[in-house]
């Protein structure tokens, strides 16, 4: 039995989709830090 | 081993790279680092590092260039499930998540995990779990300097000798000028660095390559790739899977980022960190699987992703894959420099050498034991002996083994000394003997599970009736 085409093709579009957020979670995070003042 | 150039972008590139991030890390280094003024600063950063910082860290350090140069091999050589399997590793920094928070509250005042296993086990557990610990860390400290040299050689062109030196070198330069301060500072860009050129690679080998292509080339060349039943691929699954928890559970790396962060972020971060680092190995490796259709001959698959990169994106692609692999590197030596100087600036140097160590004794005796790393693991990767990933997998066993005494020991009043030694103890030898009679891929399952067996058993043959506040070093002392 094989993996969909389907299937391995949004695996792959949600990966990707994921590690494009997970960039601007990490920028937001850091403003959010800055502004409270708990960078460090 | 095949020590073959593919000079994807020329040495003349890979110079300027490499100059223009080392001086950014020296100098970010040196700018952070100034803030340690004192051991919990140079050690801990303080102890207050936030959540943003405190997930970039987790991250950065989780992708070391295994991620990014072996998560296209696993989907090379076992297909879809082999992508899965590496991203499962995933699980360890979200496993982690709770044990952090208990940690933290344990031990407000705890510098190392052998802290942990001395406080709670006692010396000989201790030892055990240092030998364990230390062998772990310096192993996989010298496969990332032979991989910064093999890669560097590979992609640029560049001597093995020179990259390998000047990447140890520049790591050591930061670690040692600015301690976690540094090594935290740095993770936060070399982070962001990576996530955007993983998306800019990915993205663009999802749009230029027709991925109806791939996947009909694959079912008809190598359709074990997408067999959805491939029994060593599952096992893989679980064997990766328990490799990862036993790398963050017994790892000072981690530990150390537990009492560096405050209270709030520890949990969070992980738990973030854990999900950010998810759907990487799924993006690097889907890369590897395109290689067939764009017709690339693979003769080292740990090099099939740069080349890939550099076939469907030019120059710019493998300058991407280049700065990738450099952040990738360098998030994950600093941090083995750290830790491992940590480990043994606290619980050798202080613990069994001497006691009554000052200050600056011992922030003194920590800046030689990170020169001495670099110098030590300098020397051991200078011959080229080749990759170290069967020495790592090799101590998949040993590190899966400490998975319960540490789960258990945070968790489980019951939970004692003879059963932790002895998990230790079973769970490394079954696991080394499935590791050469079977294959590497059941080896961390088999000494996970045996540790798990002999943990419970003696947790109810003879059980403890531990006080937590003796995790609480200080406290405990002033108390006595």
């Amino acid at each position: 039995m094989q993996f969909p085409e389907l299937f391995v093709e949004i695996m792959i579009m949600v990966s990707l989709g994921l590690i494009s957020v997970s960039v601007i979670v990490l920028i937001v995070l850091l403003i959010v830090d800055f502004v409270k003042q708990r960078v460090w | 081993m095949e020590h073959q150039s593919y000079n994807i972008i020329s040495p003349e590139h890979g110079w300027i790279i490499i100059a223009g991030l080392s001086v950014l890390w020296i100098g970010l280094g040196y700018y952070w680092g100034r803030r340690a003024k004192s051991m919990d600063g140079y050690m801990l950063a303080g102890r207050r590092v936030g959540l943003a910082l405190g997930t970039a860290t987790v991250m950065a350090t989780w992708v070391t260039s295994n991620t990014t140069m072996l998560a296209p091999q696993f989907a090379l050589e076992l297909g879809i499930w082999g992508m899965i399997a590496y991203s499962t590793a995933a699980l360890g920094l979200l496993l982690f998540a709770p044990l952090a928070a208990r940690i933290r509250r344990l031990m407000p005042r705890g510098y190392t995990s052998g802290d942990f296993i001395r406080l709670r086990y006692g010396k000989p557990a201790w030892v055990l779990f240092l030998l364990i610990s230390i062998f772990y860390g310096f192993i996989w400290l010298i496969s990332m300097g032979m991989a910064g040299g093999i890669l560097m050689n590979a992609i640029a062109g560049i001597p093995y000798e020179i990259g390998m030196s000047v990447i140890l070198f520049v790591c050591v330069a930061y670690t040692l000028f600015g301690g976690l301060y540094a090594v935290i500072g740095t993770d936060y860009v070399q982070s962001v660095l990576i996530l955007i050129g993983i998306v800019i690679i990915g993205v663009a080998v999802f749009q230029l390559v027709d991925f109806g292509t791939v996947y009909a080339d694959l079912s008809t060349d190598k359709p074990m790739l997408l067999n959805a039943l491939l029994p060593a691929s599952i096992m893989a699954v679980f064997n990766n899977l328990l490799f990862g928890v036993g790398e963050v559970f017994h790892s000072n790396v981690w530990w150390s980022r537990v009492f560096a962060m405050s209270q709030k972020a520890g949990r969070r971060a992980y738990l973030i960190g854990g999900l950010i680092w998810l759907p990487v190995p799924v993006a690097a490796g889907f890369i590897a699987l395109s290689s067939g259709s764009i017709g690339i001959n693979i003769t080292r698959p740990d090099m099939v992703g740069p080349l890939v990169a550099a076939n469907v994106l030019g120059q710019a692609g493998a300058i991407v894959v280049f700065m990738v692999f450099f952040c990738s590197l360098a998030s994950s030596l600093d941090s083995l420099l750290a830790s491992t100087s940590d480990l043994i600036t606290q619980d050798i140097y202080k613990k069994m050498i001497k006691p009554q160590a000052s200050e600056a004794q011992l922030r003194k005796a920590s800046s030689r034991i990170v020169l001495g790393l670099g110098f030590v693991a300098w020397i051991v990767c200078l011959p080229r002996i080749g990759t170290l990933a069967d020495v790592l997998f090799f101590a998949g066993p040993l590190v899966a083994s400490t998975i319960w005494p540490i789960a258990t020991g945070l968790f489980w009043r019951k939970a004692n000394a003879r059963g932790a030694i002895a998990g230790m103890i079973a769970g490394s030898v079954t696991g080394l003997v499935f590791y050469f009679v079977v294959g590497w891929y059941s080896a961390s399952l088999i000494g996970a599970a045996t540790s798990m067996i002999v943990v419970v058993l003696f947790t109810y043959l003879f059980p403890g009736t531990f006080e937590w506040h003796k995790l609480d070093e200080k406290t405990a002392a002033s108390n006595a």
